[in-house]
């Protein structure tokens, strides 16, 4: 079932001149996790305001949970009447109140007996049980993180907001709430949209993604799509290293410096083609004489990441096992091992 | 990356800390001076209270009676004043009301206009024989008497109007350094606007409200002049007329006495009532909260920051204005004052570069050795603060009349209030530019092989420069505005601005108090005036 749904949302802000948001649609299914992912000021945050509520779009509609909530000439429903939980980037934590209390915020219709049991409840999923009569300040990053996502799914939303929410923490204690975070998602059923600028953490996280650029839609596509058949040299680049190889098609073929390809979208013979080549679909096998020479080599841990240099200028990336050493300046051979042949037009 | 917030960062760095004898001797020696300038008077006073078999011609009754009327007095105003400030803060820095720049820009006059001369606009208005009374009697054909300034609760009203911009600049720094996310996340989890304004921005302002709060407290249970003027028993006015008309010097000591110790009791209390929730919400988002629209209480709102404005500053300007008669008029007054012009200006010209000089070598001083020793410094300083200026005038009449006689009675005492009263604020001024130079600039200095004489001189000192300017400005303002400890200190013959404005209201001479009244807003408006417009091009 789709719980939300944005359609042809266009949003201008007060004095801007161009719009923040244009002409864009999304769905969320239930119990799924979709990820907005793009550069910073690409609009991906006044997504996120829009479902909530803070943001009025001029024109389009927004679907939460089957009911219209913003468009076809209604008034829009403000942010308490919608049902959404929002986790803030800064968390935004009540500094007035204790820990219990923040938690407890949103649960006054519930009663004082049933709201007592969801805070401690909501507090064990987020493991901060003892940290009750803090306030926010005595707690570390990670435990406020925590706090601002319990204080969110108390009342139990119809979908939980996340605006970047790791971006504040360490970069070892990132990857731990990560997990955490899709492990209490998973296991409250709960529906989610993450915004983010970190394309590992959109894949690690997302079901969906949709890749933003200057308020446009790039793409919309599960993961694994993204990465390997991006639809713009935009997304290509953005959620990986990519090199662009340039191509000719000839008698149904592309033809390039590192051999011939199928051309799998039929571009018109004669056109001037690029192909996307990923740096794990080249493998450099030493030569001599050889097609290429080695001119870098980057020691990134898991890997070694080459840069090696063809005859016409130009650059392309290979990474190969972390044990694998060349010396700069060895020739090799290029071997292309592309499962997606992506292909744009030349610019 | 979130920026974060300076305070936590700047304290979690190790300050560096004074080294050798020298610098150790040093620190000791201020924290000798200083304490040789504050402490004696109110030592000396509070054994000539103590010594009393009696309470002389003070009975404990009238006492009760007093102290209840200055705490009631001193709590109804600082209401009053939180009642203008609130509503006023909220609509210039959250909602779209028109002119809500200028408004917030006119809303910190009143803090250039002293009680005294607020109390003076409001009796030529308001008083017995006051424009409206005349002009009403004259309407309706009787001389009766129908509105009355003077007594409790003009006094209540004159201290509320002119005290509430301490609130009104907390209050509007709060709303401005609040995230506006936290609002947002109370309106996610189903409260209303008016929900999140009772249950999250309410309870988040109140340290701001308390704290202006308290100095609006503080002011009202101090001020002599414009509660004299309105001729409302309280301490200070009791303190000055024991001393004055009775030359009762015990029963005025034993006055002053409980009213410090009424004071101290007040600041210890703020202390315990703040507690824990020291909230540290100043986060380091830069996004502004969207204004609140008002809709069709756009204009309504309108009138009623307009009604506070013309209250506090249109209305006393106005009158003072229309006091003082034509340029001619005008001239003549300064020309036949012009003596104490220069007896204002030069005794608050020298306390100020006093203050600055003191102010740098304390504040510096207290910082790098912080500890007790630090703390003790500015603590120290701050204690001349808290004392009412009609205390402190009485306590050096005491004190130097016994152990140092050749030296009442001269303008040196009066320098010496001064500086008492005000080098607080010189003090914090040094203590909060230099909490907010970061420590690495000294240590990247030093590591660069500068000595720690070089590191004052080329890092500290130019940045530091504007800080002195301000600090020095600010010192000279209010020691142009002291009248309370100024009338009982001033040699016989030496009168200030201040003095000329209180005996010509006295005397009813409304005219002449306008003028000086004008001139001296003039003249502390005008270094405050360039120290903010410096400050907003960055120069400062």
């Amino acid at each position: 079932m789709t719980l939300i749904e944005l359609s042809h949302i266009s949003l201008t802000y007060p004095n801007a001149a161009t719009p923040a948001l244009y002409d864009l649609s999304l769905r969320v299914e239930e119990g799924a996790t979709l990820s907005i992912l793009g550069p910073s000021g690409c609009g991906k945050t006044t997504v996120l305001r829009t479902i909530a509520g803070f943001e009025h779009p001029q024109s389009g509609q927004v679907l939460i949970a089957g009911r219209q909530v913003c468009g076809g000439g209604i008034r829009c429903v403000p942010p308490e009447e919608r049902g959404v939980g929002k986790v803030f980037q800064d968390y935004a934590l009540f500094p007035h109140l204790t820990v219990w209390q923040n938690v407890a915020f949103g649960l006054r219709r519930e009663g004082k007996p049933a709201a007592d049991r969801t805070v401690a409840e909501t507090l064990g999923l987020v493991g901060l049980g003892g940290l009750e009569d803090r306030y926010p300040h005595e707690l570390s990053g990670g435990q406020q993180q925590r706090v601002a996502i319990a204080r969110a799914l108390a009342p139990k939303p119809i979908v939980l907001l996340l605006d970047e929410p790791f971006s504040n923490l360490d970069p070892d204690m990132r990857g731990q709430m990560r997990e955490e975070v899709q492990e209490i998602l998973r296991r409250t059923g709960t529906t989610a949209v993450v915004v983010t600028h970190d394309h590992d953490e959109a894949f690690a996280m997302a079901d969906r993604i949709a890749v933003l650029n200057g308020g446009r839609l790039e793409q919309f596509d599960n993961p694994e799509s993204i990465y390997h058949t991006p639809s713009t040299p935009f997304v290509a680049t953005f959620v990986g290293q990519a090199d662009f190889l340039l191509g000719r098609v000839e008698d149904g073929k592309i033809h390039t410096e590192l051999g011939i390809f199928p051309n799998v979208n039929n571009h018109p013979p004669g056109t001037a083609v690029e192909i996307m080549i990923r740096p794990d679909d080249i493998h450099i096998v030493p030569a001599s004489p050889g097609g290429a020479q080695i001119v870098g080599r980057q020691f990134r841990g898991s890997e070694n990441l080459y840069t090696t240099l063809l005859p016409s200028g130009q650059h392309l990336h290979s990474s190969e096992s972390s044990t694998t050493v060349y010396p700069i300046g060895t020739t090799v051979d290029l071997k292309v091992v592309a499962t997606h042949i992506v292909l744009f037009p030349a610019p | 990356m979130k920026e974060a917030p300076a305070l936590a960062f700047y304290g979690a760095l190790p300050t560096a800390q004074p080294s050798g004898w020298v610098a150790k001797a040093g620190v000791i020696g201020l924290l000798a001076a200083v304490g040789l300038l504050v402490l004696p008077p109110l030592v000396h006073l509070t054994a000539t209270a103590v010594r009393l078999e009696t309470l002389g011609s003070v009975s404990g009754s009238s006492l009760a009676l007093l102290a209840g009327k200055s705490l009631s007095l001193a709590g109804l105003s600082t209401l009053w004043a939180m009642a203008l400030a609130l509503p006023l803060a909220w609509l210039v820095v959250r909602t779209d009301l028109p002119f809500r720049n200028v408004g917030r820009w006119l809303a910190v006059i009143p803090l250039a206009i002293p009680s005294y001369i607020g109390a003076l606009t409001y009796i030529t208005l308001l008083g017995p024989v006051g424009t409206v009374n005349s002009w009403l009697a004259g309407w309706t054909g009787m001389p009766h008497q129908w509105v009355n300034i003077y007594g409790f609760w003009g006094g209540v009203f004159i201290l509320g109007l002119f005290t509430y911009p301490y609130i009104f600049l907390l209050v509007c720094g709060a709303l401005d350094t609040t995230n506006p996310a936290i609002e947002e996340s109370a309106r996610t989890l189903g409260e209303n606007s008016l929900g999140v304004f009772r249950r999250v921005t309410l309870p988040m302002l109140r340290p701001s409200i308390l704290a202006g709060g308290l100095l609006a407290f503080l002011y009202a249970l101090s001020d002599f002049g414009s509660l004299s003027l309105l001729r409302v028993h309280v301490f200070t006015t009791e303190i000055y007329h024991q001393l004055n008309t009775r030359f009762d010097q015990s029963a005025a000591a034993m006055l002053s006495f409980v009213l410090v110790l009424m004071t101290i009791g007040v600041l210890v209390g703020q202390r315990t009532m703040l507690g824990r929730r020291a909230y540290v919400t100043v986060t380091g988002t830069a996004r502004v909260a969207r204004p609140v629209s008002l809709g069709r209480w756009r204009w309504p709102a309108c009138a009623l920051a307009g009604g506070i404005l013309g209250l506090s500053v249109f209305l006393p300007l106005g009158v003072l204005i229309a006091q003082a008669g034509s340029p001619g008029q005008f001239a003549e007054v300064i020309r036949d004052q012009w003596g104490f012009f220069r007896n204002s200006l030069w005794t608050a010209g020298l306390a100020a570069t006093l203050a600055m000089i003191l102010g740098l070598l304390i504040g510096y001083a207290a910082l790098r050795a912080r500890g007790r020793v630090g703390a003790g410094l500015s603590g120290t300083v701050q204690i001349g603060y808290a004392i009412p200026g009609t205390v402190l005038g009485l306590s050096l009449i005491l004190l130097y009349n016994t152990y140092l006689p050749w030296l009442y009675g001269t303008v040196g005492v009066l320098v010496l209030a001064y500086l008492i009263r005000f080098l607080t604020q010189s003090v914090q001024g040094v203590e909060a530019a230099l909490g907010g130079i970061n420590p690495h600039l000294e240590e990247a200095a030093r590591s660069l092989a500068a000595s720690p004489g070089t590191v004052l001189r080329r890092i500290l000192a130019p940045l530091l420069r504007p800080t002195l300017f301000a600090v020095w400005a600010l010192v000279f303002i209010s020691a142009m505005k002291e009248l309370d400890a100024t009338l009982l200190l001033r040699p016989a013959g030496f009168d200030t601005l201040p003095v000329r404005i209180y005996i010509h209201t006295v005397e009813a001479e409304y005219a002449k108090a306008a003028v000086l009244s004008l001139i001296l807003i003039t003249l502390t408006a005008l270094p405050w005036l360039v120290v903010t417009r410096l400050r907003e091009k960055k120069i400062l």
